[in-house]
């Protein structure tokens, strides 16, 4: 099924929408959950399978990251823009890196560690992954994708 | 060791690529779709290493 809706919808007529479109407040929230718990947004519109997938997979990313003795960059221990760079890359694992953050937890480098660089990359990955699962599920609510 | 964390990389992020690539539909195209990417990871990997061989420092 393919339509071409109207202006009055929110998507200029260019825009063609393929699948179901969810309403505003759950594409927004879904985009919230997903931020809050990786693939909870999928959950929330239906996606069981594909939600447990990515859950599994970012938190491994995360727990092979830690194990692997990694860090997460935070602004307050970061003095170069790399590094700050490298934080809003964590920054998309959301409430655990805020949480960690607060709490000081992974937070200090442990460079004597051979590994710490792969940790750091996991890390970072982790996030970065979690960014691209957050515009997935704001796609499947938009009616982008299946 | 660093071979085992580039499998583990690879694997995690072939799995997310391929659910979320929207281009691919069925279940067959979506595992060799992740097996391209684990694939290219690991070879452009193991070709990277090689070619460095040569400079360890």
């Amino acid at each position: 099924m393919t339509d071409t809706f109207p202006s009055h919808t929110g998507h200029p007529d260019h825009i063609r929408v393929e699948y179901p479109i969810a309403p505003a407040g759950m594409r927004i929230a879904a985009v919230i959950l997903a931020m809050i718990i990786p693939g909870a947004g999928h959950l929330l519109l239906g996606k069981v399978k594909r939600a447990i997938v990515f859950f599994v997979c970012v938190a491994a990313m995360f727990a092979f990251g830690l194990v692997l003795q990694g860090h997460l960059f935070v602004s307050s221990n970061s003095p170069d823009w790399l590094s700050r760079f490298f934080g809003l890359f964590d920054l998309g694992l959301g409430v655990p890196y805020i949480v960690c953050w607060m709490m000081g937890w992974f937070t200090q480098a442990v460079s004597i560690s051979p590994s710490f660089e792969y940790g750091n990359t996991f890390l970072m990955v982790s996030g970065l992954l979690n960014y691209l699962i957050m515009l997935d599920a704001f796609d499947i609510a938009a009616g982008r994708k299946p | 060791m660093h071979f085992l964390a580039m499998i583990l990389f690879s694997l995690i992020v072939g799995i997310v690529f391929a659910l979320l690539n929207s281009e691919i539909t069925g279940g067959r195209a979506r595992l060799l779709y992740g097996l391209k990417v684990f694939g290219l990871f690991v070879g452009i990997g193991l070709a990277l290493a090689y070619l460095m061989y040569p400079f360890p420092r």
